[in-house]
């Protein structure tokens, strides 16, 4: 491995928060200059998680320790196939939102965009620090990096209605981060050691104790919070309804990475073994997966504001992805690493098109997309795509991630999950067809002033539909790193 | 040992009082209508932390861990010093912390100039 290559880990980190600290002085000398900074930087954070994720596939994983101290005094990184895949998936989605949104966005004024690209740069680097690193503590103090940033994210507009929804998310959010913290504690006490490696060494001879099974609760309980699994996502409809235009894009990915955090607490410190035996993971995550797949469904069968209807799908989809880690076999796992890849794809592309709307027609309620499909096909277009990859429906990726953990439910018996996939399918289907047949099947009495979104706002929702549907037809090309991701998951976690 | 002996109770008083005052801190956050009250109740749980981490660092007859000679008991040639490492990590806790409470107080400054109240029932229902 040559000189370049090693370093390419703390590169990917470091990245966005350079681009965040130079960023405010640059942006205040000359007007409109912060958004390039952070196109250049994401397209740099781009370039080197594809090399790495390359390296990854050609030289297979390898640690990287912060001044060269080895792990039981230093702090190391740890480049795996999972963490590359989702590092790539990170940095590719933020670039496209990035590149979406305006050099000063209309509703938070000059000063404020300054600001918000900070927090989003802030967000990107704590985010790849998390799916990098083999450390607990640095994935604590990196959780709360994230989480602050987006808690500012949310209130960004300075409105009511988004100071509550930021305060709402902030209660909860640091109540997780309580509850992350407390369990930290309790797998330090029973190891000695914050190395999530030399943890998951000295773990078999203490796993059974109370101090150990409530340090997993405390931490799997307080991770659920980040990625607002079901009962703990009642955070997520009003911080998408209310929050800036992109937040909802960013919101996506660090749920992703939220998920790759209990992928690290339970498969490599845990591993499979011992996660089975101590925590039986199919009538623990598994089911909370499914309580939040038919829930979160109903919900947002309910509510006719897109963004929150959307808010609900999420929670139902990070209900999939746990019901895929909570199968805990090959399969399973590959199918829920590529449920993050897909549902982040499809969802950056709906929240794409959401904004586009809401930009150029003011709508955001159901009943108002009557007729719209004439008005704004292109974008109507690419929305119909992410909305049936949303649905699972063939040829698009959605597809090809639940076809996968439905059968891996299959293969190992447990059917009835599958029927709750199936079942899922038919729900999803009932709130995306509603907004469709209202486009493109009702007359609509919409003003003869909506235009098509301007060329530039519809490169980056074409970029996403394009993706959305490659998905679906070239899924081998992610699944050459996500498959030796969940083998070397369930091979004893290192 | 039985977890419902006396001694055992008594000889981990520490984690009692983090787990009492977790609980007190989880009370307030729950019950409490006003935002500011529950941010208190959440400050409660991270000092209940911070006190459950720094009594896990201490070593029975151990010093300050800057301390290398001449005071503090002494295992063979080992002299007994306190584990440095969780108080390390507090300091970055209480950082965390701090921030935390900044961005929630200044959100409720804000709240409060845009509604006149703290009061969350009514808060929520404008949401």
């Amino acid at each position: 491995m040559n000189g370049m290559f090693v370093h390419l880990p703390i590169l990917i980190i470091m990245i966005p928060f350079a681009a965040a600290f130079i960023g405010p002085p640059i942006g205040f000398l000359f007007r409109g200059c912060i958004r390039r900074i952070v196109l250049i930087a994401l397209s740099l954070n781009l370039i080197c998680s594809i090399l790495l994720a390359l390296q990854v596939l050609s030289s297979g994983p390898f640690d990287y320790y912060l001044s060269g101290v080895a792990p039981p005094l230093g702090i190391a990184l740890y480049a795996d196939y999972l963490g590359a895949v989702i590092s790539v998936l990170i940095s590719g989605i933020a670039l496209v939102a990035v590149s979406y949104s305006a050099g000063i966005i209309p509703e938070l004024g000059e000063r404020r965009t300054i600001f918000f690209y900070v927090l989003l740069l802030l967000a990107i680097g704590a985010m790849q620090g998390i799916v990098f690193t083999a450390d607990i503590f640095t994935l604590f103090v990196l959780f709360e990096i994230q989480a602050i940033s987006l808690y500012g994210l949310v209130a960004m507009r300075g409105d009511g209605k988004g100071l509550l929804a930021g305060y709402k998310y902030l209660l909860i959010g640091s109540a997780g981060s309580a509850m992350i913290l407390i369990g930290i504690g309790f797998l330090y006490i029973s190891t000695g050691t914050l190395n999530m490696h030399l943890m998951a060494e000295l773990l078999p001879p203490v796993s059974g104790s109370y101090t150990v099974l409530a340090g997993l609760a405390l931490l799997i309980a307080g991770l659920s919070t980040k990625i607002g699994l079901f009962p703990l996502h009642i955070w997520m409809p009003e911080a998408y309804a209310y929050g800036p235009s992109i937040f909802p894009v960013i919101s996506t990915i660090a749920l992703k990475v939220g998920v790759v955090a209990i992928i690290r607490v339970v498969y490599t410190i845990f591993g499979p073994s011992l996660a089975i035996q101590t925590i039986p993971l199919e009538s623990t995550l598994a089911l909370l997966g499914a309580v939040a797949i038919i829930i979160c469904s109903i919900l947002a069968i309910r509510q006719m504001d897109i963004r929150k209807m959307f808010a609900y799908s999420s929670g139902a989809n990070i209900g999939c992805i746990m019901l895929g880690l909570g199968i805990a076999t090959v399969p399973g796992i590959e199918g829920a690493i590529l449920h993050m890849i897909t549902h982040a794809t499809a969802k950056a592309g709906l929240f794409l098109c959401a904004d586009a709307f809401l930009i150029q027609a003011g709508i955001r309620y159901v009943h108002e997309f009557k007729g719209l499909s004439k008005a704004m096909p292109y974008t109507m277009a690419a929305f119909s795509i992410a909305a049936i990859s949303m649905v699972g429906l063939p040829l698009t990726g959605g597809f090809m991630s639940k076809i996968t953990i439905a059968s891996a439910a299959i293969a190992d018996g447990i059917t009835y999950y599958a029927a709750i996939l199936l079942f899922w399918t038919l729900l999803s289907a009932v709130y995306f067809y509603r907004i469709l047949k209202n486009a493109y099947f009702q007359e609509g009495t919409l003003s003869s002033t909506i235009r098509e979104a301007p060329v530039r706002v519809l490169i980056p929702i074409f970029i996403i539909s394009i993706a959305t549907i490659l998905l679906g037809f070239f899924v081998e090309s992610p699944m050459a790193l996500i498959r030796p991701a969940a083998e070397l998951l369930l091979g004893g976690g290192i | 040992m039985s977890i419902l002996d006396s001694g055992f109770i008594l000889g981990h008083y520490n984690y009692w009082v983090a787990i009492i005052l977790i609980m007190i801190g989880l009370y307030t956050m729950m019950a409490k209508r006003n935002l500011i009250k529950k941010f208190i109740g959440l400050n409660i749980i991270e000092t209940a932390i911070f006190l459950f981490y720094i009594s896990l660092g201490d070593v029975t007859g151990g010093i300050a861990p800057i301390f290398q000679k001449e005071s503090g008991e002494t295992v063979g040639n080992t002299i007994l010093y306190a584990n440095p490492l969780p108080s390390a990590m507090m300091l970055t806790a209480i950082v965390v912390a701090l921030c935390m409470t900044a961005l929630a107080l200044s959100f409720a400054v804000l709240i409060y100039r845009q509604y006149g109240t703290l009061d969350a029932r009514k808060l929520m229902e404008e949401l």
